[in-house]
């Protein structure tokens, strides 16, 4: 998938754990392991916005995106 | 109009299932007679064809009551938009398909040895065109649904996925 989840990283600056950071966004710690495992299909802005207020951190520092070579 | 509780309608579902297997199962054990019957009084001369059909029938019923049972059963599991009940549905589909072709082909046999068929051999061939019919419209109906399950297992799974 073009779009990789950096959450490791981020999670690993601030030191906190993932079911830590699962229990102040308010999901479960299986669907923040999809996220940080890049197996999500799809995030929620509501979220997105959660993990970015927890981590204090920015959209672009959590999320990257890569190109898979496709002509653009 | 009698409405069913959620809960007890996938079970009235398997009971009704269940019923078809008794009556497929009576069947087979009224027609599975008739070969041992010719072998021993040859001067009786049953629709041996029509017991071949049947037998055809069978083998392709026996499974798509199964597939079924086992649909309702992962339906009753809360197990719906999943693999197995698409592959499932598919069978039924295709199963559906095999039983109108054997219907019709009894039809057409029927139709072609009127001479030895003891009852009005008109009707009969009607009905066997008919049931056929019924069955490849059913088969259509269950690829129609097999479809629909398919592209609800694809949203579903983007909704899984989705944090």
């Amino acid at each position: 998938m073009p779009i990789l989840v950096n959450l490791d990283v981020m999670m690993a600056k601030r030191k906190i754990s993932l079911g830590e950071l699962a229990d102040r966004v308010g999901i479960t710690p299986a669907n923040l392991s999809i996220l940080k495992t890049n197996k999500a299909k799809a995030i929620r802005f509501s979220t997105l916005e959660a993990i970015c207020r927890e981590l204090k951190c920015q959209p672009q520092d959590i999320l990257e995106y890569v190109s898979t070579g496709g002509a653009e | 109009m009698l409405k069913i509780n959620k809960r007890h309608s996938v079970t009235v579902s398997i009971v009704i299932t269940g019923m078809i297997f008794a009556i497929m199962i009576a069947v087979a054990a009224t027609v599975f007679d008739y070969p041992a019957l010719w072998f021993a009084s040859p001067e009786i001369e049953p629709a041996l064809s029509f017991v071949l059909f049947t037998y055809a029938e069978l083998l392709f019923a026996f499974p798509a009551a199964g597939c079924l049972l086992a649909l309702l059963l992962r339906i009753r599991r809360h197990r719906v938009f999943v693999a197995e009940n698409i592959a499932c549905l598919r069978s039924l589909s295709w199963l559906c398909f095999a039983e109108g072709l054997l219907f019709l082909g009894e039809g057409v046999v029927l139709f072609m040895n009127f001479d030895r068929v003891m009852w009005n051999e008109d009707l009969f061939t009607v009905v066997f065109f008919l049931i056929a019919f019924a069955c490849v419209f059913m088969g259509t109906i269950l690829r129609v649904v097999k479809n629909t399950f398919e592209e609800a297992a694809t949203i579903k799974d983007e909704n899984d996925y989705t944090i």
